[in-house]
């Protein structure tokens, strides 16, 4: 299996310190710890929102400050926790999205398709001035998941939703990563989902790896 | 009994010294009702007047000077004293609120955004001979470079704010694969109404709610109004020149200054 991403000797301020880290493709990478373990800042070292004090980040092989970094955020996405939603209609999010990466907006019914299997089709309708935090962490997902980047890294996905949803938003997932190409890098606190759909679990403790496990026979 | 006496439009009223003097008056009156009034502001009244007394016949005697010079160097070098006036009061203003960087950028849009539309305006539609003349050249660059300095101060001021203000949704944007302008496109539209909407709103009001001073100054000083409107038509319009490229310079070239060469946000202590 090829290596997606691999890390070697990082550090980033004294907030995390990685010797080596394998990410490979094709897998649902879940990553736990405690708050301010360094989980989030991992995800930024991954597509390049932050750049680390030391060692390096490779992407397939090639270190990320290599890379034109606005092209690689358009192969490697990131949900924060708290997505932003634009002032605007659930429709002018996704366009002003697809603007962003000069791509043509998908049909109507695509789109639709999307957010009916992802169990929220009533908000497709909504005004995004109206929505449950719940519905703007799904809503952000969706955003992502029709630009279909090659990596998509989720910080927290489900922390706003119910148990039924949440595990609507995993079970998708789960069979997304298993489209060619792609891989999944997930970031939660709270372990069950993970340890049931990841493919391998990464446990961060004060900016350290911990353990990394890798499961055979995960969710498709 | 008022004399009827018509003044011919080119002929100008010289104001002796006892006139001048008698002008006073009114300071005078101030001083008394501020007296009345029990304000205790009489020396402040007083020092002001005497500062504005001085700072003008300073001014006259020096214009007189560098208008008797009539050259090329003299004529720069006062327009690059006013820029650097004008620069320092900017950041006097902004003081702590944008960061070096931004300062940088403020020097540029300041400089070169007074500098071109002036030289076009003095070489195309004034026409003097020559071109740096400096009783043309003085009294425009100061009203160019006067109310570039408000334009830019305004479009930093709301730079610095939009970006203290709206980190979140700038880097959402950035996740979603934009680029840094496109991230921020639509505040660097914002930012350049704002900075250039009070010389729109100056050249609305223009003639009717009130008579510039220099097409007053004009017409005081003989010129007839339509000689003297076209020079305030003329001015306003390398105003708005000035203000708008000094502008477009600082949201330009100002943004940038927000992000590294990796297309991340700066954190505000950076």
């Amino acid at each position: 299996m090829q290596a997606v991403f691999s890390l070697r000797n990082v550090a980033y301020r004294n907030i995390l310190s990685i010797s080596n880290l394998d990410i490979d493709s094709g897998m649902l990478f879940g990553i736990t710890g405690k708050s301010g373990s360094g989980k989030t800042t991992l995800l930024k070292l991954l597509n390049n929102m932050l750049s680390c004090d030391a060692g390096e980040v490779l992407y397939y092989g090639t270190n990320v400050l290599m890379l034109d970094p606005v092209n690689l955020r358009r192969r490697v996405m990131m949900v924060p926790q708290a997505p932003y939603i634009f002032p605007g209609s659930v429709l002018e999010n996704i366009q002003l999205v697809f603007h962003f990466n000069r791509k043509a907006v998908p049909a109507q019914a695509e789109i639709e398709k999307l957010f009916d299997l992802l169990g929220m089709s009533e908000v497709l309708a909504k005004s995004t001035a109206n929505m449950s935090g719940g519905e703007k962490q799904r809503l952000a997902l969706v955003r992502v998941l029709l630009l279909n980047p090659e990596t998509l890294l989720l910080d927290e996905p489900t922390a706003a939703l119910d148990d039924e949803n949440a595990r609507a938003v995993f079970s998708y997932l789960a069979k997304w990563v298993r489209k060619p190409g792609k891989t999944v890098v997930v970031v939660s606190h709270s372990g069950s989902l993970i340890n049931e759909y990841g493919d391998s679990i990464l446990e961060l403790n004060d900016g350290r790896i911990n353990s990394v496990k890798k499961r055979s026979g995960a969710h498709v | 009994m008022l004399k009827k006496e018509v003044v011919p439009m080119s002929e100008t009223i010289s104001i002796e010294t006892w006139r001048l003097a008698a002008s006073y008056l009114f300071l005078v009156l101030l001083m008394i009702m501020s007296q009345l009034l029990k304000l205790g502001h009489g020396r402040e009244f007083l020092a002001a007047t005497v500062r504005m007394t001085l700072q003008l016949v300073l001014a006259g005697y020096i214009l007189e000077l560098i208008f008797s010079q009539q050259h090329i160097l003299v004529t720069l070098g006062i327009m690059l004293f006013m820029q650097t006036f004008a620069l320092f009061t900017i950041y006097g203003r902004v003081k702590g609120k944008i960061s070096a960087g931004l300062k940088r950028v403020v020097a540029v849009a300041l400089f070169v955004g007074t500098s071109i539309p002036l030289a076009y305006f003095m070489i195309v539609v004034i026409a003097a001979d020559p071109w740096y003349t400096p009783r043309y050249f003085i009294p425009i660059a100061g009203m160019t470079v006067g109310n570039s300095m408000t334009g830019v101060t305004l479009g930093a001021e709301r730079l610095a704010r939009i970006f203290q203000s709206s980190r979140e949704r700038i880097e959402e944007a950035l996740m979603l694969g934009a680029a840094p302008q496109e991230a921020v496109r639509e505040f660097l539209g914002d930012t350049f109404s704002a900075a250039i909407i009070p010389t729109i709103n100056a050249m609305l009001g223009m003639g009717i709610i009130f008579i510039p001073g220099m097409m007053s100054g004009q017409i005081l000083a003989g010129a007839s109004p339509v000689d003297a409107i076209k020079y305030q038509i003329v001015i306003m319009m390398g105003i708005l020149g000035s203000v708008a490229l000094a502008v477009y310079l600082i949201i330009q070239l100002g943004y940038r200054t927000f992000f590294n060469e990796r297309a991340q946000l700066l954190s505000n202590e950076e």
